[in-house]
């Protein structure tokens, strides 16, 4: 695995930052639609693809979906990706609306870890 | 990850994608054409519509530039939510095409370092550049990180997130995965331009990964090809990408305003969509490094964004300066100000011998004069789908 250094300096792009509805609050709101809605977006590809392979292997069909219980396998697994969809569209307020202050706060707790880790 | 839905063939170090990273790449491609198509047209009635007679009735004069109706645009909802969509789009893809990155970082890694065992062409890195300041207090086209930062030893990221990115942003407009439209462009104008022009010896001046490098090499078989560029992960990466295209460059990390290269070392020198990453002040200095490098009869040729603000309505210098304002594209707008002929004059070139215009876009090489015009589209728009073009004989 190799070592990834800099990793803060690609999180935002430097440069403009602007306030374009009135206020960060409404922009921050803005975002977390317009991320929603590339998950969901994609959701409804991951299904559609899983819809049309199914048929053409003659397996099963939406009722049988319905009738699914997740185990705990399938339980994490969906508690890990739900987490990363959380960062994409939570993210997006978090990112504009956090103070300086507390971005510093942040990456000084990643420092604690990092020599608790080494 | 190795079972892979959308192998992309532009060559064997493109970053690939899983179903959900293309379908969310498909998805920021859509979103920008519905805005495109549905809200564009809307805002350019906005401003033609409601704010010119606005501003018309209150100042009793019509409004010729941009800069006189960017504050009544800019207050209206429907404008904030056309660069909200616009912003939007170019921050959030850069991040789902970089955690893409991340996923296969070292898989890439390795792609990257085969490639380059046994070069045809080769790389030379100078840590200790000193970045110019317009590429090194932004980030260009709200790319996280630049060309310049490195994550990693001996790090790529930079490049595979600009090539993924570029091929993905101009997907029709520049020849696809292999994005190099520009360079069969730049290409054919020089053909078409100077058929008598042999060259031994070529420079590409701001490479970024090689896409027109590439393409200009192609279209100049018997040359040995040089590219420059600031930035380190780019060139390890377009090292990489050329090799794997078969085609031998030799890359070396520079600054275009003064390069180590001797005097009159080349026949031809050239960039391709470099000046508007620059200033003012750089594109004089490029101007005068072309001049320098070249030998007497030699030729530069520059191709870059197509808008010129003498040429373009309203809403459409409105765009432009959209890419200044908020796109980190800060001299974008003052270039398409910008006289090229005079700045190439002042470099040293007589101005007989500058010829500048638009050079209608190509993906291979078609050096026909009647795709090289003066004149800007009657209705004002942006001429998408060809280059401004600049091109000189020493």
């Amino acid at each position: 695995m190799a070592e990834r250094v800099n990793l803060d300096r690609k999180v935002f792009p430097k440069g403009s930052q602007p306030v374009v509805f009135g206020d960060q609050t409404t922009d921050a709101l803005a975002g977390m639609v317009l991320a929603l809605l590339g998950e969901v977006v994609v959701l409804k590809d991951r299904l559609d693809a899983n819809e049309r392979l199914l048929k053409a292997a003659g397996l099963h069909g939406p009722a049988d979906i319905d009738a699914f219980s997740p185990d705990a396998e399938v339980r994490t697994h969906r508690g890990a990706y739900r987490q990363a969809i959380y960062d994409r569209v939570l993210g997006v307020a978090r990112d504009r609306l956090l103070p300086e202050a507390l971005a510093e706060q942040q990456a000084y707790e990643g420092e604690v870890a990092r020599v608790a880790a080494d | 990850m190795s079972e892979m839905n959308h192998q992309h063939f532009g060559h064997a170090v493109m970053p690939q994608a899983t179903h959900d990273e293309q379908a969310m790449e498909d998805h920021f491609l859509a979103m920008r054409m519905w805005t495109n198509r549905n809200l564009d047209p809307l805002d350019r009635r906005l401003l033609d519509e409601v704010i010119v007679p606005q501003i018309t009735a209150k100042t009793g004069a019509t409004p010729k530039a941009s800069a006189q109706v960017r504050q009544a645009l800019e207050a209206h909802p429907l404008h904030q939510l056309w660069l909200t969509l616009s912003l939007f789009y170019q921050d959030r893809i850069w991040q789902v095409l970089d955690g893409a990155i991340d996923r296969q970082f070292d898989e890439l890694a390795a792609k990257v370092e085969a490639q380059v065992a046994t070069p045809k062409g080769s790389l030379r890195l100078n840590p200790d550049l000193e970045i110019p300041r317009y590429i090194a207090a932004i980030d260009h086209h709200r790319m996280p990180g630049s060309y310049t930062v490195d994550t990693a030893d001996k790090d790529f990221r930079a490049g595979a997130l600009y090539d993924r990115f570029a091929s993905t942003y101009l997907r029709n407009l520049n020849g696809g995965w292999k994005n190099d439209g520009r360079g069969h462009t730049l290409a054919s104008h020089v053909h078409d331009f100077y058929p008598d022009l042999k060259p031994r010896r070529i420079l590409d001046l701001g490479c970024s990964v090689g896409h027109s490098t590439v393409a200009i090499a192609q279209a100049f078989p018997d040359a040995e090809v040089y590219a420059i560029d600031v930035g380190a992960p780019m060139l390890r990466y377009g090292h990489a990408r050329a090799e794997a295209m078969g085609v031998a460059i030799h890359f070396s990390q520079q600054n275009a305003e003064a390069t180590d290269f001797e005097d009159g070392m080349f026949d031809l020198v050239t960039s391709s969509a470099l000046m508007h990453e620059t200033s003012a002040k750089g594109m004089r200095a490029i101007m005068k490094e072309c001049f320098r490098l070249l030998r007497p009869g030699g030729v530069m040729c520059h191709v870059d964004v197509p808008p010129r603000h003498e040429h373009l309505s309203l809403w459409d210098q409105m765009r432009c300066d959209f890419e200044s304002h908020y796109n980190n594209e800060p001299f974008m707008t003052s270039l398409a100000r910008t006289d090229w002929v005079q700045v190439a004059e002042k470099a040293g070139f007589e101005r007989d011998a500058v010829a500048a215009g638009y050079r209608k876009g190509t993906f291979f090489l078609k050096p026909e004069r009647s795709d090289f015009f003066t004149e800007g589209d009657p209705n004002g728009r942006t001429l998408l789908g060809s280059w401004y073009a600049c091109s000189a004989v020493k």
